[in-house]
């Protein structure tokens, strides 16, 4: 009897640990949530997202620098190396304005604008700018909130059959949701959620690329002195930058993410490529 | 409560076939649920790498120096989730790497980097039909609300997408600027 109350206190201390485990089990769910998504689901995204692309460029234009577009490149792709989305084949590009901002469009396209790379005096800055926005593109914010996958139940069965011929009222869906995202980009901003989930992977995406994810800090820090219009759309679509700071510091802290070596490479080819902005 | 413990002493009587007191009828219980808790908590979880490579941690932080690389595709064992951080067996010890990289689906055929842009480039001149698609709306006469949704289409720049589709350096040049960069 005794043997059999020791057996059964062991259960239940399990049956408690378990029980305390859900996070894990909960991402573990997310990773399966991820495997339901279809090779259909991935080029919708993609479809839709040059949708979105095109209209970014159509406001601001690309700039034309091919050393300053060769260097982001590079730079935006040794982070996509790292960050946990081979599915998706990213692009980076410059756009023609002096505001301060960044953007990313589903699918892989991202952009950082010439006034935010004047800002930047560092490779590991710039490099933390994209990975904020590739987290936003890995984390899919824009495609969860429009709702958007393959099936015809949603804007992208409006994307199939624009492709294939459509009609008029599937046409006007498929438009109306790129023109959310759109607004989402330029003027209501991602869930805060988001944006903060955001925020905690590119400190991680930046220190798995070597890359000093305190200069993201720096970066925002930047940005927030700068008067006079040229950071209005970031400051509508983003938290406070104060706010932004502490929790970027505090998963720094957690995740024990020191700062990268000087590597006097980065420091020669940094100046090298944007010096001519 | 007696009678409800007589209650189900009969429901076992009748699925046992047999007479069963309480002292089996709760080490009955206790054995089915310590085999359970037991083979779920011994179940560890496959994963795979999902990322060109990922680096082993000593403990579930960048701090440290890494204790190895596992490249793309490479399976896992999970024995724990550490915020960020799957503890993994490498190499006949206990490492971390970034739950980022890791994937509860195995690579398909072509491996996690067989990209997926041949099928979106075939979709379309999506992008070449959709800009005559906006003409063609037009000349046929749409709708007010829809000819105001076509102004709004009309702020696109499809050369310069394709000029961004068009830029990306090669798998050789990234990894070339990876290594210069740690110089």
């Amino acid at each position: 009897m005794k043997a059999l109350r020791i057996i059964s206190a062991i259960s239940v201390l399990f049956l408690f640990a378990s029980c305390a485990s859900a996070p894990e089990q909960a991402w573990r769910a997310r990773a399966s949530n991820e495997a339901e998504r279809t090779g259909s689901d991935i080029s919708a995204e993609v479809a839709f997202g040059r949708e979105v692309a095109s209209k970014i460029l159509g406001r601001y234009g690309i700039y034309e620098n091919e050393a300053a577009s060769r260097y982001v490149n590079l730079v935006g792709q040794s982070l996509a190396r790292n960050a946990g989305s081979p599915e998706t084949e990213f692009r980076f590009a410059i756009l023609d304005t002096d505001e301060v901002n960044a953007y990313a469009a589903p699918g892989g396209y991202v952009f950082i604008t010439k006034g935010a790379l004047k800002i930047t005096e560092t490779e590991s800055e710039l490099a933390m700018v994209l990975a904020h926005e590739i987290s936003h593109v890995t984390g899919r914010h824009i495609v969860k909130e429009l709702n958007i996958r393959a099936g015809d139940d949603s804007a992208l069965g409006g994307a199939a059959r624009l492709i294939g011929g459509a009609t008029d009222t599937a046409r006007l869906t498929f438009a109306q949701a790129v023109d959310k995202a759109v607004d989402m980009l330029f003027s209501e901003g991602y869930k805060r959620a988001d944006e903060s989930e955001a925020d905690g992977n590119a400190v991680v995406l930046g220190a798995l690329s070597e890359y000093s994810p305190g200069d993201f800090v720096l970066f925002l820090m930047k940005a927030d002195k700068i008067e006079g219009g040229k950071t209005q759309v970031l400051d509508k679509t983003h938290p406070p930058v104060s706010e932004r700071v502490g929790s970027i510091r505090e998963t720094i802290r957690a995740e024990g993410a020191m700062p990268a070596p000087a590597y006097g490479a980065r420091i020669n080819r940094f100046k090298a490529a944007l010096s001519s902005i | 409560m007696r009678r409800r413990r007589c209650w189900v002493k009969s429901v076992f009587r009748k699925s046992f076939g047999r007479k069963m007191d309480m002292k089996k009828l709760i080490q009955y219980f206790a054995a089915v649920l310590f085999v359970f808790i037991i083979s779920s908590s011994a179940s560890a979880e496959t994963l795979f790498v999902k990322a060109r490579e990922a680096k082993v941690m000593p403990g579930a932080s960048f701090a440290g120096q890494p204790i190895g690389k596992l490249a793309a595709g490479s399976k896992v064992e999970s024995l724990s989730r550490k915020g960020s951080w799957v503890e993994v067996e490498f190499e006949g010890r206990r490492g971390y790497l970034a739950a980022t990289l890791l994937t509860d689906s195995p690579p398909s055929e072509g491996g996690f980097f067989s990209r997926i842009s041949d099928k979106v480039q075939s979709m379309g001149g999506a992008r070449r039909r959709a800009s005559t698609y906006t003409s063609a709306a037009a000349a046929r006469g749409v709708m007010s609300f829809d000819r105001a949704r076509m102004s709004r289409q009309e702020m696109v720049n499809y050369d310069a997408l394709s000029k961004m589709e068009s830029s990306a350096p090669s798998e050789d040049d990234v990894a070339r600027f990876i290594e210069e960069g740690r110089k």
